[in-house]
């Protein structure tokens, strides 16, 4: 207990859990907002929740390819790495989709290959970005890190 | 393993040319396409996309066709452009129709009398897995030419 409490006073993690909370009623109303124009229950909806799904399942793996078919020389460990990415692609993608369509108003067709594409580059430009804002973050903060990293 | 591309060019030629089509199809004519999307209000952005990324395939693979035989392997010049720029372009071109496809396929399952264009609905996942098929090979290209990756497992043949 006394330890998370040493944790919640250190600098980093009261800033990050200012902002934390400052975005939950924001976050909430967002998704109310958004949730009453999906008009989840309808087969649309859901077509065009799986369809997402793919669509930057395919962009991540697109973008995967050569480390998993071997054709670049590394290591298992350098394939692995790869790994990480599933969850930053998967969440620009969907932001890709909904986020185009419902928030900007972009046509269809625009967000569903806006959403391929964050699948694709969510691995390979993202998680290098979020890495150096780590890092960037770490350094403000006087703490170390290595800051991630991203594809071999 | 030995990779090459230059045999894919008719087929990248003919999906371009499959998918210029369809998107002047629905953008222009009244026909039955053209009414379903007009529906949706997806005329326009149709028209674009499908015109855009397929006249775009269909052109570079007509240019490199007609001109791409005896390109370097790998250069810094921007022109004439090298084997590996040509697969790299072909490689992105590949993977939007590939896209494009999919949204096509998913109006198929999605809007309803879009699966009666019987045409249409075979086409389309059919164009979608060549168009997979052509981004894997010319990506397989594109890393066997690039000299910064190294790799063993892949060796270039004109």
């Amino acid at each position: 207990m006394r330890s998370i409490l040493r944790f919640l006073q250190a600098p980093s993690a009261s800033i990050a859990s200012g902002f934390l909370l400052a975005s939950v009623p924001l976050a909430a109303l967002a998704a109310e907002q958004v949730v009453r124009v999906l008009e989840p229950g309808t087969v649309r909806f859901w077509v065009t929740l799986g369809a997402v799904q793919l669509l930057w399942l395919f962009g991540y793996g697109a973008s995967s390819l050569p480390a998993w078919a071997k054709w670049r020389d590394g290591t298992v460990h350098d394939r692995l790495t790869i790994v990480s990415g599933v969850i930053t692609s998967g969440i620009a993608g969907n932001i890709g989709y909904y986020g185009g369509y419902y928030m900007v108003g972009l046509a269809e067709i625009a967000c569903f290959i806006s959403t391929g594409l964050a699948g694709w580059g969510g691995d390979k430009f993202l998680t290098p970005l979020l890495g150096r804002v780590v890092t960037a973050f770490d350094a403000i903060l006087g703490r170390g890190g290595d800051g991630g990293g991203g594809k071999p | 393993m030995k990779v090459a591309s230059r045999f894919l060019l008719p087929l990248e030629l003919f999906l371009g040319l499959t998918m210029f089509s369809w998107g002047l199809s629905g953008g222009f004519g009244r026909g039955f396409l053209y009414k379903l999307l007009e529906r949706l209000g997806d005329n326009q952005a149709w028209l674009v996309a499908l015109c855009l990324v397929g006249g775009l395939q269909m052109g570079w693979a007509m240019f490199e066709w007609l001109c791409g035989r005896n390109w370097q392997l790998w250069t810094t010049r921007h022109w004439p452009p090298s084997v590996h720029f040509a697969a790299s372009l072909r490689a992105s071109m590949a993977f939007l129709a590939a896209l494009v496809w999919l949204y096509v396929v998913k109006l198929v399952l999605d809007v309803p009398g879009m699966a009666q264009i019987t045409v249409l609905a075979i086409l389309a996942p059919a164009s979608f897995l060549f168009c997979c098929w052509v981004f894997v090979e010319n990506l397989k290209v594109r890393y066997a030419l690039n000299p910064q990756i190294s790799t063993s497992t892949l060796r270039f043949h004109r």
